[in-house]
Formats: C-alpha cells, sequence, structure tokens
C-alpha cells in the first residue's frame, strides 16, 4: 500500500471476507490500513468485502463506524472520529480514541475522559491501573511528537479485571527514520530498532525527552510477564514474557506498538527505579512537603 | 500571598508537553511575583518522563539544587511521581 500512494490504482479490492478471526492489534492493521488507502488516493473506487467475523470485531473494539465511513462516505469520518467513546462494564473495558495531533478535542478527550475512564475502570488495583497509565502516557506522548501531520491514528485498549491489551498504529515518522537522524553511525536496521528500547536513547538529545518510553515499557512487560510487539519499517521487536527477540518484517510506514500487560502483579516506575534513585551519588535537594 | 499551583487542575496523567509548558509557565510567574510556589500534586497519579524533566528538570537547572529547595516546595507526591521528578531532574544534570 505504502508503493502505491498518489497512483489511484482502478478496481482495488480489500479482500477481508476470508478473515475468520482477529485480535486486537489486526483490526487496527486493518483500519488503519484503509484509512491510509482512502486518505492517500492508492486505489480509485476501492471496494471492501467483509463478512460477519471482521464485522464483528470492528463492532467488538468499537472501530466500525470507523470502518463504515470509509466504505460509504469518507466526509463521515472526521465525525465518527468524534463519537469514538469508552465503552465499560463490570467485565470489559474498551477504549478507542482517534488523536488528531493539531486537533484540541483530542487532547482534552484524553485529558478529560479517556485517561479518567481507565482510572475508573481499574480503581479495584490502582497499582495496576496506575502501571496502565505510566505506559499510556509514553505512547500518548511519543505520539504527539512522532505524527507528523494529523494521519488519524487511533489507539485503542481493551481490558479485563485481569488484563490490558494496547495496540497504537500510526504512519507517522517510524523509528528507523528518526534514530538514524541521530545515530548516523549505526547503520544495521537491527542495532537501530534494537536500541529503541535502550534506556536514554532518543530521536531528540538535547530536549526534555529523556529516551525513557520504550525502555520503561519493555521494562514494565519483562518484569510482569506480559507481551509488546513494536513494529516500524520492516523491522519488529517481540517481547513475550520477558524473551526478547528481533525480526525483519513486511514494511510498515511508521510504528505499531501492541501491548499485553497482565494485571496481577504490576510494577510501576518506583519499583524500577527506586533504588537506582536512591543509590545515585547525585543528592537532589528537593523540598518535599 | 503564594498560590499553590493545583497540577490536578491539568488532568490525573500529565502527558501532553503544552500541558508541561503550561505549568512551567504558571511556577515561572509565580517565582517572579512571589518568589517562592508550592507545586502541589494531589491527585496527580502519574506523568510522562518528558514532561518531568521540562517542570522540574528545567526549573532545577535554571534556579540551581539551593534555590530550588529553597523556593520550590512539592505538595502530596505520590512515590511514584516522586521517582519520575527525580528522575526528570537526573535526567536534565546529566545531559549531554
Amino acid at each position: 500500500m505504502f508503493t502505491i500512494v498518489g497512483k489511484y490504482i482502478p478496481g482495488g479490492v480489500i479482500q477481508l471476507g476470508y478473515i475468520e478471526n482477529i485480535n486486537l492489534v489486526n483490526v487496527l492493521i486493518l483500519y488503519k490500513l484503509m484509512s491510509f488507502c482512502g486518505e492517500n488516493r492508492c486505489i480509485l473506487n476501492t471496494e471492501i468485502i467483509a463478512d460477519d467475523p471482521i464485522i464483528i470485531q470492528f463492532r467488538k473494539y468499537g472501530l466500525y463506524p470507523l470502518l463504515l465511513s470509509y466504505v460509504g462516505n469518507v466526509s463521515q469520518v472526521e465525525r465518527e472520529y468524534k463519537h469514538l467513546g469508552v465503552i465499560s462494564d463490570e467485565n470489559f473495558l474498551i477504549a478507542p480514541q482517534a488523536l488528531l495531533r493539531k486537533d484540541m478535542y483530542s487532547h482534552e478527550t484524553i485529558r478529560t475522559k479517556y485517561l479518567p475512564a481507565i482510572e475508573d475502570y481499574y480503581q479495584h488495583n490502582k497499582k495496576g491501573g496506575l502501571m496502565i497509565l505510566t505506559c499510556l502516557s509514553e505512547i500518548l506522548l511519543n505520539f504527539w511528537e512522532h505524527a507528523v501531520e494529523d494521519d488519524r491514528t487511533v489507539i485503542v485498549a481493551y481490558g479485563t479485571k485481569d488484563r490490558i491489551e494496547i495496540a497504537c498504529a500510526d504512519n507517522g515518522d517510524g523509528i528507523l527514520t528518526t534514530l538514524s537522524r541521530t545515530y548516523p553511525n549505526v547503520k544495521s536496521k537491527k542495532d537501530l530498532i534494537m536500541s529503541s528500547i535502550k534506556k536514554g536513547v532518543t530521536s531528540k538529545k538535547l530536549t526534555n525527552h529523556m529516551g525513557y518510553g520504550l525502555w520503561l515499557i519493555n521494562e514494565i512487560t519483562t518484569r510482569v510477564g506480559g507481551r509488546l510487539h513494536i513494529f516500524s519499517e520492516g523491522g519488529h521487536i517481540q517481547n513475550e514474557y520477558g524473551k526478547i527477540k528481533y525480526f525483519d518484517s513486511g514494511n510498515w510506514s511508521g510504528t505499531i506498538i501492541y501491548l499485553d500487560l497482565p494485571l496481577k502483579s504490576p510494577v510501576t516506575i518506583s519499583d524500577i527505579e527506586g533504588s537506582i534513585i536512591k543509590n545515585s551519588s547525585q543528592q537532589l535537594q528537593i523540598n518535599w512537603v | 500571598m503564594m498560590d499553590a499551583i493545583h497540577v490536578k487542575k491539568f488532568g490525573s496523567v500529565i502527558t501532553d508537553k503544552d500541558v508541561g509548558s503550561e505549568i512551567l509557565r504558571l511556577a515561572k510567574e509565580q517565582l517572579s511575583t512571589h518568589g517562592r510556589v508550592q507545586i502541589d500534586l494531589e491527585g496527580v497519579v502519574t506523568m510522562a518522563t518528558y514532561c518531568a524533566k521540562q517542570i522540574f528538570g528545567t526549573l532545577y537547572i535554571e534556579m540551581g539544587p539551593e534555590n530550588f529547595f529553597k523556593n520550590i516546595s512539592i505538595a502530596n507526591a505520590s512515590d511514584d511521581v516522586k521517582s519520575l521528578i527525580q528522575l526528570g531532574i537526573l535526567n536534565a544534570l546529566n545531559a549531554d
């Protein structure tokens, strides 16, 4: 799809009819592919074929209206974005949210509705909720920073009392693009992409970026025995229950982050960094009251 | 009279650099007017590492340790938020 931008190839069909089952991250990828195709004039008169199983999954994750808006009337897309909302009951939480970088609506909604809804749902497990919010805050800030324009990113969280899955896919500047500018001497794609989960590695040195975001998320994933997958520009980092591997993958123009965390024994930043701070040779003078 | 900055009014999770920028601006305004400021973090659950460095790292570097201690009080910070603030300051101090 990324190689046919602007070509308006006639008669394209996106065939989703053979899919029998699909998980959260792949629903998001499919949605992003379709939206990318529509917005970047890849295919003229795109036809999307989808049967019940995939429609049920799009409904489950709250993205069905967005899918419809691409099939039927592209002008509705913006409106449908603003209809995305958090759905929660006793047993589950589904939280899709549009991230429109220049739109104050996105910032306000995340601040006043999205994050508080997640915090509320996990009141029974405050430390678990804190772990989730810590990861989300790093993912969101990274997104705002690396999205180059309003490329209609959606973040989706699907949670139960015991675990949470979070998926976010963008078509902004990917890890390879951003890190290669800062570390021009690192030539290997694998080394560059793997460095993104190292502490202190950032594409924006001499700024307030600390290079802690993906490192922290990866560290939390390892400690709780969760799963983290990061796809970007042909590279794939996989952390499955603490075992970290790298794979080459199909090209994705931008970055996809998928996180699956069990909430039984949550960890937070003070568990990870508390002893390092205490033992630091630099004694900070802070007036805590 | 010194007014405290109640960070919770910006949300229980501080994850937006514009919000961080506004909190920093308010803190500097208070320092400029009253010479002292209290930053109250009651109800703030967590913040992005970026915002911790943006707000507290910047103030610590600009004011120096003694003036930071003397003129800024940080109230009601949870253990996690304390860790983030300390990391933000340490990172600012150790920046290239």
